[in-house]
């Protein structure tokens, strides 16, 4: 057991003075846990909880107003409307507003044409951002399809003698829909999706220290001093797993408390943590096993410190 | 310690190499130094591994007074140090945790070990670089620092090789002084190196090993008897042709 112990003292000694190596096991994976939950909140975000700016441009003002209005709502911001098409293509390029749609001078003439077939309907134009998720344009898409069917079958109830206002067909008055989810899982949060996942990177980070070391023993002849002191194989081995275990644990608690902590404090969400500690507990384990196994495997596959970085690249 | 006795040892590596040693038999007698000597690749850290117990494989017999040597190595596991060419210690460590570190790989206690390695780093004359990361240190400092390594235990067979390799002409003189010292104390020494000079100057027997061959073996005065010098001998019964 002294040895052991002796064993372990050298790796900790070792790893402590690297303070690079040491950086690379827990700032980093921190450092990236905080950004990219940040950067990555809105993909992950609810539709309704994003908000879309979009502007409308049409010959009528009060048209152009009036389509605003009806299209504006779950997640749909109205923007100012821009003083041509050049300028909505600009905004556009640089994302404010991420949506503009143009609607054509005949437009209203249009929507009163019969409903016989030979006539075109309306044709509407939609400059969109790239960048825009694909379910945001969808909808958007079909909410100007909604409002211009309303507008369309208003002015035939008119033409029919029908009286009903354009207000009475929006599409936010056709009818209430409540959603109502089922089952108790709810959709991974930024925060909830990035922790894991840079928490399982950060914990192969250690096939670096142990791969180097490892491979400097071999070439300086340390482990050849040690086989001659007859220091078993199961020791040695036991020597380079119990430090590195219990390095991954104390990343994965580091990383737990940043998601928990430092996530939130720059203004993210904060890390809800499983009621199953015992099945979380397991998998860091798991993974931890993992991360040193190929860390031991790469620094017996490797003869020089720098591919062993190298590999290590390669597993992650 | 009695006499260490290598007889009809053979080795070669796993594959289709050649046979490195090949059907070795020497006498090391206790209290002396024996210098192993051969040109590049002729078998001598193949021989010092084998007897550190790091290569297995070999054929043949080795005991020390009698005793099969991995029966004594098991039986007394730091009956026998080694110093091996490379600085075999941790370069991020400080010299003192170094040698902590291998004396408690010995299995050194507390108060044995505290005082193990305050002799060794004293016989090394390292005590003023015992805080000095062994990384940052000159080239004999490192050297004394592995001898010190070496002698922890307190072996009564000391393998040495190539011990003064890269070191300046006063670290080499220290480090021979200090070497003929511990074969005073009734120590079995094998010692190898390319330098004949210094082979000459401690050793009082000699082998001289080729293609893991002995082509002579015996006390230093009786092997340079056919040459003027120990070099010239060497060369004659090596041949000049470069080996690597």
């Amino acid at each position: 057991m002294r040895r052991l112990l002796a064993l372990w003292e050298k790796e900790y000694l070792a790893l402590s003075r690297d303070v690079l190596g040491l950086a690379v096991l827990f700032l980093m994976p921190a450092a990236f846990i905080v950004v990219m939950s940040l950067a990555l909140s809105d993909v992950f975000r609810g539709g309704s909880a994003l908000r879309t700016e979009f502007a409308v441009i049409a010959a009528d003002a009060k048209l152009a107003d009036r389509l605003a209005q009806s299209l504006a709502g779950d997640g749909f911001r109205a923007a100012p409307t821009p003083a041509d098409e050049a300028a909505a293509r600009e905004g556009v390029r640089r994302g404010t507003p991420s949506l503009v749609l143009i609607v054509p001078r005949d437009f209203e003439r249009a929507l009163a044409a019969p409903l016989d077939g030979r006539s075109a309907p309306p044709e509407l134009r939609l400059l969109a951002d790239p960048a825009l998720p694909p379910t945001q344009l969808l909808a958007f898409r079909q909410r100007i399809l909604g409002v211009a069917l309303g507008l369309r079958i208003s002015s035939l109830m008119r033409r029919a003698g029908i009286a009903a206002g354009a207000d009475a067909l929006e599409l936010k008055r056709a009818a209430t829909l409540n959603v109502e989810t089922i089952g108790a899982a709810a959709r991974p949060s930024s925060v909830q999706q990035n922790v894991p996942a840079w928490l399982i990177f950060g914990m192969f980070f250690v096939v670096m220290p142990i791969s180097s070391l490892f491979v400097v023993e071999r070439r300086e002849g340390t482990l050849a001093r040690l086989v001659s002191l007859r220091v078993p194989f199961s020791m040695l081995l036991l020597g380079k797993v119990g430090p590195y275990f219990v390095v991954n644990l104390a990343q994965a608690a580091l990383m737990l408390l940043a998601g928990r902590t430092l996530v939130p404090w720059f203004g993210g969400e904060t890390l809800a943590l499983p009621a199953r500690w015992d099945l979380l507990a397991a998998v860091t384990a798991c993974t931890s096993f993992a991360a040193i196994g190929w860390g031991l495997l790469v620094a017996v596959a490797t003869s020089s410190p720098r591919p062993s970085a190298a590999s290590w690249c390669r597993g992650s | 310690m009695g006499t260490l006795n290598l007889e009809g040892v053979s080795f070669r590596y796993p594959g289709p190499g050649e046979t490195v040693l090949d059907k070795v038999t020497l006498a090391i007698p206790a209290g002396g130094i024996f210098g192993l000597l051969g040109p590049n690749g002729a078998g001598k850290t193949t021989l010092i591994s084998i007897l550190a117990g790091q290569l297995r494989g070999a054929t043949g017999k080795i005991s020390a007074d009698g005793e099969p040597l991995e029966a004594l190595r098991r039986r007394r596991p730091h009956s026998l140090g080694l110093v091996p060419q490379e600085y075999a210690f941790y370069p991020m460590l400080s010299c003192a945790e170094n040698l902590r570190f291998f004396g408690a790989m010995q299995g050194l206690t507390r108060a044995r070990l505290k005082e193990r390695v305050a002799a060794a780093a004293a016989f090394a004359r390292i005590e003023s670089a015992l805080a000095r990361r062994a990384g940052r240190l000159s080239g004999g400092l490192k050297r004394r620092l592995n001898l010190a390594i070496g002698l922890l235990g307190e072996p009564q067979i000391l393998l040495l090789d190539e011990p003064t390799v890269g070191v300046d002409p006063q670290s080499r003189s220290f480090l021979l002084e200090s070497i003929r010292s511990l074969a005073g104390a009734g120590r079995t020494i094998v010692y190898t190196s390319h330098y004949m000079e210094e082979v000459e100057a401690i050793c009082d027997r000699v082998a001289i090993i080729d293609q893991g061959r002995v082509l002579v073996s015996g006390a230093l005065s009786d092997v340079i008897r056919g040459g003027s010098s120990l070099e010239e001998r060497f060369m004659q019964l090596t041949q000049r042709s470069l080996r690597d």
